[in-house]
């Protein structure tokens, strides 16, 4: 198992005119083990680019982020990713999409096959794993990122808006399988939002953002007890997350 | 009709598979050179700016040479060879390989790169399995104009300077004044050519992007 923590992080970025701006200022929160951390912020403040520097796609200016695994510090841990968009290689089937994840994380071959059929019958696509991604819809696309995220079985998941591009019916049966796999499989994630209602359900505890440069709002453990059902307690510790939101300007409530 | 039972003495006696054979082989080899050396300085010029910077005048003047003057050149320079056909294939399609990956290069999806340094994804994972498949339909492109330049180019050098091969046998027929033979040479090179098109290309290609769903422009 492990956590992570983020300490007084730091990103600026250059306009096009070369002016420095800063995105992310003196940001500091902890995402606890086994347990679902949501960031939730207006759009732009930052929120992707901090899950980017937490997986070496980006580089803080000042702070830092430190992983630990099963007790110990860790440099660059794998991590597993749900991406906004859900970045499938279109020239591979859908099993060899993760089995290539597998190869990355150096999990032995003979294992691939038992992990690729395990993974997708846990998001309910064992039968399409000859498919090539362009003939799966938008949702069943997502759920294979998903099961490559945890195919890997790293200890740390990351997923950025990962429903932000489905529609709603699709993106609540997501979500409830997410959040049942997040609870069953007790892995630390970190999941990134701007979806208040989102954020109640899915998240064990809360981060919020304030407009860029982020900062941190809030801290907000869910008081709801696991597992979730979506229902008025969701739109209720929504509303409350609401309250707790200094600036509320891009954050659907 | 002299000419089609010209055309079909050549092909039922052998004479045209042997010559064509060794017309393939030049084309093949060059292009396969051309190939080699084009994908890496493409993908070194759509990545590195200073790659760019170096190769992309030597590039332009690649292209602004014609064909049969590298035949012509390569004849002078290696003489009766097998170097010279393979020398000229090699360098008059080069530049056009090299700007059709270098295109290609450059419009690669970052996001998938992301995603394979995510995975950690090994360097030569990133190239053969997310590099190279975005650079197929760019590659078959090239390979298409570049052969077509190819097999003029091929045929100019066999005729000045080889003694087999298709050019070598138009040029024997043309010195002879035997038109038959060269409108028969003509014709089942064309014949030949098509079918490495359709049958071999387009089969290639077919076969490496039946990932794609076929795209329906004009329905009914």
């Amino acid at each position: 198992m492990a956590e992570l923590w983020v300490k007084d992080a730091e990103k600026w970025f250059r306009r096009e005119d070369g002016r420095p701006f800063k995105i992310i200022d003196r940001l500091s929160f902890e995402a606890r083990e086994g347990c679902v951390t949501v960031l939730i912020g207006p759009s732009g403040c930052g929120k992707s680019t901090l899950l980017n520097s937490m997986v070496g796609l980006e580089n803080l200016d000042r702070g830092e982020l430190i992983f630990i695994s099963r007790g110990k510090p860790e440099k660059r841990p794998l991590i597993g990713y749900v991406f906004q968009s859900p970045r499938l290689l279109p020239w591979k089937t859908i099993g060899e999409n993760i089995s290539l994840a597998l190869q990355g994380a150096d999990v032995p071959r003979r294992q691939w096959e038992s992990r690729v059929t395990h993974y997708l019958n846990l998001v309910g696509l064992e039968e399409y794993v000859n498919q090539f991604p362009l003939y799966l819809s938008g949702g069943q696309r997502q759920r294979v990122g998903l099961a490559r995220a945890l195919a890997i079985e790293s200890d740390i998941v990351l997923m950025d808006e990962p429903f932000a591009s489905v529609d709603e019916l699709t993106a609540r049966q997501l979500r409830q399988t997410t959040r049942r796999l997040c609870e069953q499989l007790h892995r630390t994630v970190v999941f990134v939002t701007h979806n208040l209602a989102e954020a109640a359900y899915m998240g064990d505890y809360v981060v919020t953002l304030t407009q860029r440069p982020a900062r941190l709002d809030a801290y907000v453990p869910n008081p709801l007890p696991s597992p979730h059902h979506w229902g008025a307690d969701i739109y209720k510790f929504a509303a409350e997350l609401e309250n707790k939101v200094t600036l509320k300007e891009d954050i659907e409530s | 009709m002299n000419t089609l039972h010209e055309a079909v003495r050549l092909v039922s006696d052998g004479t045209f598979f042997f010559h064509m054979f060794q017309s393939l082989r030049r084309v093949f080899v060059g292009a396969v050179i051309a190939m080699f050396f084009s994908i890496g300085v493409g993908i070194y010029m759509g990545t590195v700016a200073m790659g760019e910077r170096f190769f992309q005048p030597l590039v332009v003047l690649g292209l602004t040479i014609p064909g049969l003057m590298w035949a012509l050149i390569a004849v002078m320079l290696f003489g009766i060879n097998e170097f010279s056909p393979y020398f000229a294939v090699t360098v008059t399609i080069f530049p056009m390989l090299v700007i059709n990956i270098w295109a290609g290069v450059k419009s690669l999806d970052k996001e998938l790169i992301d995603m394979s340094h995510v995975f950690h994804f090994t360097k030569w994972m990133k190239i053969s399995q997310v590099i190279l498949p975005q650079l197929v339909p760019n590659i078959f492109a090239a390979t298409r104009y570049g052969l077509g330049l190819a097999w003029k180019v091929v045929v100019v050098v066999e005729m000045f300077g080889t003694s087999n091969g298709v050019g070598y046998q138009v040029m024997k027929s043309y010195q002879v004044f035997n038109m038959e033979g060269v409108i028969a040479w003509t014709i089942t090179f064309v014949i030949a050519m098509i079918v490495i098109e359709y049958g071999l290309i387009n089969f290639a290609e077919r076969r490496l992007t039946a990932w794609r769903p076929r795209v329906e422009v004009w329905r009914r």
